[in-house]
């Protein structure tokens, strides 16, 4: 199924969740494959799956859920000192999620950026988790200096001295534009700005000079012009290291941005599969076609409704039958949608999509 | 602006708006300086429109909004309302919102109401959503008992929701739908206008849509007037009549909302409109870069805040204050060279 080009390839996941009420499966069947130095962009709404995709990635799947079925290849370049190099597969979710190996891959050739990332602290936590996870987990201790934490982060992944971390500290604020970086890399976070914080978290994911890059949400949490600077800083960046991105976020106008093809994703399951030209002229799923009439489009201004879906994300004890997006479509066929599961299918070049619209049954 | 008389349509209209915050330190609590939240602001909002009051984070936006309804004091400024409920004879009058006394500002809070960013936290997690929608109510005594469950039944069900559920408590509701008790709770005594702050940017697409459409039906079923806070400027354009761009405490530019996006007068509006990912993958904006952050509003730069990123700036932009003035009819800008540029808009 790979060519040379699949950096990742995820095969039928499963996530669950094993909670009081029930299982939740918060993600159900997806297959995907993140192909070097290419951009796939992840959307749907909030609880569809997509931050644990992500995290399924790194292994890091948080208790109480689990990864009950499925693979996700790793196909990993080994440089053969000057020879030809081997690709080794890996596959992540046989790895101990503490073992040394996937250690390595987290950070060092996989990295990842959240949400703001000083939100995303845990107040419980002792500095000393924050530190072990930082390494892995790219989030920022406001008590400890931005370059010491640069420093601790290259360290853990290259073999280089501490002075030598230092200055590729430096450089990597440099590069994503962080102003006088010799003086800023002895900052703590809260002295910096929501965007330059932001800025550090990618200096932090791309010191290892990773492989791929997971980002999610990176920039909802900000205003739209340091947005735009940071787009345009990732884009950059992509560009000059050959990078695999994986941008995940529930704003189309990001995601018709950055990505090349596009996964659109409703309650664990992927429902539509195209190029970005391709989802955004030509959408066939129901369900994305009503998001892509839902938002309102700067400098179109119309004094119409937008088109809202009705009702509302199902309860996931509760999933509807057939198809979970049943209750809310407007294409609603009865007898049909209500008891059929729609398969994945594709119905043409790149473009594959879920529903029974385009099924013969 | 002339002074608005009670049988204009105009509905609202602040001047010259000030709220400085002190910064204090020390054992004394000396104040050594000021930020300037809101530094001159001028507006005006007419009878059934909404005006969208735009701008990125600390710019003020919200901190206007919560002194017209004094939630915060003042610092300085007018904002005459137009209401019916001080005059003996039921006929409209203006009447300044700042300087209002607690017992006028009782009776004027019947008519402004407010929606919030957050639902979960706007809404107290021990009441249950009658209690919560009905509280206006008893809180100025319009009713008992059965007269008021009666009207909170109505509220419910015309922003969606089921009266069965009215006992519930807000944590057994969704985003959007905690949403909808925020809104129904602010429509309860009837007001004519409601000041939004943010209310659709926690919620996912398709419920911000849906309420979207809620707040825009209520608009004209009840001929309400909003004044709509968001830094999401497709939200705002499409919800507003008219829309004032904020940049560090101040007001750079305002106009109809399709006027401000074709046309528009300050380099800053401009420039926030390109730098807005637009949901078209084979559109390739101009993207123009703001160089360095937002000013600092305890120690802003001096003349226009905008300058030091402002690609257009020159020697006087530095030293002068530029004035707010209308340009065009119902299109002001406070830029020095608004008269000579040519920008473009989306």
């Amino acid at each position: 199924m790979s060519d040379g080009d699949t950096l990742v390839e995820v095969k039928d996941l499963k996530v669950e969740f094993d909670v009081r009420e029930g299982i939740i499966k918060a993600v159900d069947g997806l297959s995907l494959e993140v192909k070097r130095g290419r951009t796939l962009g992840v959307i749907g709404e909030s609880g569809c799956g997509k931050s644990m995709t992500a995290r399924a990635i790194l292994n890091m799947v948080p208790k109480p859920g689990k990864i009950t079925g499925g693979e996700i290849l790793y196909y990993r370049y080994l440089d053969g000192n000057g020879g030809p190099g081997v690709t080794e597969v890996i596959n992540i979710t046989q790895l101990d999620p503490d073992g040394e190996l996937i250690r390595q891959i987290r950070g060092g050739e996989i990295g990842m950026i959240f949400q703001e990332p000083m939100s995303s602290l845990t107040p419980v936590y002792t500095a000393g988790t924050h530190i072990n996870e930082a390494v892995t987990l790219h989030r920022l201790i406001p008590i400890r200096k931005i370059g010491d934490q640069l420093v601790e982060t290259i360290q853990a992944h290259r073999q280089v001295s501490k002075q030598e971390a230092r200055e590729i500290a430096i450089e990597m604020l440099r590069k994503v534009g962080i102003p006088k970086p010799e003086q800023r890399v002895d900052a703590y976070p809260h002295q910096l700005s929501g965007g330059q914080r932001q800025r550090v978290m990618i200096a932090v994911a791309l010191s290892c000079e990773p492989k791929m890059l997971i980002a999610d949400e990176p920039t909802t949490a900000l205003d739209v012009s340091i947005e735009a600077q940071i787009l345009d800083l990732m884009r950059e960046l992509q560009e000059t290291v050959n990078m695999a991105i994986m941008f995940i976020t529930h704003n189309l106008g990001v995601i018709a941005e950055m990505a090349e093809e596009v996964v659109v994703m409703y309650m664990g399951k992927q429902v539509e599969q195209a190029t970005a030209v391709d989802l955004f002229y030509n959408p066939q799923h129901p369900y994305t076609r009503a998001l892509l009439q839902s938002i309102p489009h700067v400098g179109r201004k119309s004094r119409q409704r937008l088109a809202s879906i009705a009702g509302m994300v199902p309860d996931p004890f509760h999933l509807p039958p057939g198809c979970v997006f049943h209750p809310r479509c407007s294409y609603f066929m009865a007898g049909k949608c209500d008891v059929l599961t729609p398969s994945w299918k594709q119905i043409a070049p790149k473009h594959w999509v879920r529903c029974l619209l385009y099924e013969e049954v | 602006m002339a002074e608005p008389s009670p049988q204009d349509n105009i509905l609202l209209d602040v001047k010259g708006l000030k709220k400085y915050f002190p910064i204090q330190r020390g054992l004394l609590r000396r104040t050594i300086g000021y930020v300037k939240a809101v530094d001159d602001v001028t507006f005006f909002v007419r009878e059934g429109e909404t005006l969208g009051l735009v701008g990125e984070s600390g710019c003020g936006k919200t901190t206007a909004g919560r002194t017209i309804i004094r939630l915060y004091e003042p610092t300085a400024g007018s904002a005459l309302f137009k209401t019916r409920l001080l005059s003996p004879d039921g006929s409209p009058q203006m009447v300044d919102l700042l300087t209002a006394d607690k017992q006028q500002l009782k009776l004027l809070r019947q008519e402004i109401s407010m929606i919030f960013q957050d639902p979960i936290n706007s809404l107290n997690p021990r009441m249950s959503v009658s209690d919560i929608v009905a509280e206006p109510l008893v809180i100025h005594g319009r009713g008992k008992g059965p007269e008021v469950e009666e009207i909170v039944v109505n509220l419910l069900e015309r922003v969606g929701l089921r009266p069965e559920h009215m006992r519930r408590y807000p944590h057994e509701f969704s985003g959007g739908q905690r949403q909808r008790i925020g809104i129904a709770r602010a429509l309860a005594l009837n007001p004519r206008l409601v000041i939004c702050d943010e209310p659709v940017s926690a919620l996912d697409v398709s419920i911000q849509a849906q309420t979207l459409n809620l707040l825009q039906d209520l608009q004209a079923d009840f001929n309400l007037s909003y004044i709509f806070v968001a830094h999401d400027l497709s939200v705002v354009q499409h919800i507003s009549d008219r829309v004032a761009v904020m940049y560090v405490g101040k007001i750079v530019e305002m106009a109809s909302a399709e006027e401000l996006y074709i046309n528009p007068l300050h380099p800053y509006t401009e420039a926030l409109m390109s730098a807005v990912p637009k949901a078209d993958p084979l559109y390739r904006s101009e993207r123009i870069v703001m160089q360095g952050d937002v000013a600092d509003p305890s120690n802003p730069p001096p003349g226009c805040y905008f300058h030091p990123r402002c690609r257009y700036a020159v020697d006087i932009c530095s030293k002068q204050s530029p004035e707010f003035r209308e340009l065009r009819p119902d299109h002001f800008v406070a830029c020095h060279r608004a008269e000579e540029l040519q920008l473009k808009g989306v």
